[in-house]
């Protein structure tokens, strides 16, 4: 077992856990980005408005206490937020869209459709000097 | 030296002192705990794979003299120092332990420090051999 994803994917019960845990970090990490995003909003700032104790706050934000719904949208509100909650298919890559259309646009870089214009006017300029 | 996860912003090394110590400190953990404690420490050095950075101070802590920890809640530490490894950003772990406490062995600092010193001069070995 030498890589992440092996030791993940080893057992279904280890994809959960690591599935449940990841969600909690990234949360965590949303909420402490948000703290400090413009003026820096502290543990103590955020329970204030919450109406709740500091421990409080520190406990769901340290993932010994388990954050609600309800607790999240009052942290995003608190801290002049709102969630954003995406739910995709696992094995469809994020920035994909379900359009066959988008899908096309997304395999074409900038660059290739720069490289494009730039052959188009090659054969322009070819044809032109061809024509003189 | 393996290449443990490849994310968006850097990639998490191991040691073979880490690979070693993380076996062994994982076995302290109490067995039911121990998948848990494990997707958890892994989560979020992916999540670290994928940012670049932790903000939660109980996800990572800076132990000085460019030393850090990314921590679970049980007392899971991976020490470790960021660096370019094959130019890409990298974050190398030199040892996992297990501790409950928060405040720092100096043994650990020490030997994070001795661990990148010797990686350090591998990394500039190669490099030299390439460019010539």
């Amino acid at each position: 077992m030498n890589t992440m994803n092996d030791w993940v994917n080893s057992t279904p019960e280890r994809q959960r856990l690591f599935a449940e845990e990841r969600l909690i970090a990234l949360v965590t990490e949303e909420i402490y980005e948000a703290m400090n995003r413009g003026k820096t909003v502290s543990k103590t700032d955020l329970a204030s408005t919450l109406g709740k104790s500091k421990a409080f706050v520190s406990q769901l934000l340290n993932g010994s206490r388990n954050m609600t719904l309800r607790t999240l949208a009052g942290i995003a509100h608190s801290l002049h937020a709102v969630v954003e909650i995406h739910l995709r298919d696992k094995h469809v890559h994020e920035n994909w869209q379900p359009l066959s259309g988008a899908i096309a646009m997304q395999l074409r870089s900038p660059l290739d459709v720069r490289f494009e214009c730039m052959n188009d006017n090659v054969a322009e300029a070819e044809a032109d000097a061809k024509a003189a | 030296m393996e290449e443990y996860k490849r994310g968006a912003a850097l990639s998490v090394w191991r040691t073979p002192e880490a690979i070693r110590t993380w076996t062994e400190a994982v076995i302290q953990v109490a067995q039911n705990r121990r998948d848990q404690q494990e997707a958890q420490l892994n989560a979020r050095l992916d999540l670290l794979a994928d940012a670049g950075a932790l903000r939660s101070p109980d996800h990572m802590r800076s132990e000085g003299e460019g030393i850090c920890a990314v921590k679970t809640n049980q007392g899971l530490r991976a020490y470790g120092w960021f660096t370019q490894v094959e130019s890409r950003r990298a974050y190398v772990i030199s040892h996992v332990i297990l501790k409950r406490r928060d405040k720092l062995d100096p043994a650990d600092l020490k030997k994070a420090k001795e661990c990148r010193t010797a990686v350090e001069a591998e990394l500039m070995r190669k490099k030299t051999e390439e460019r010539q």
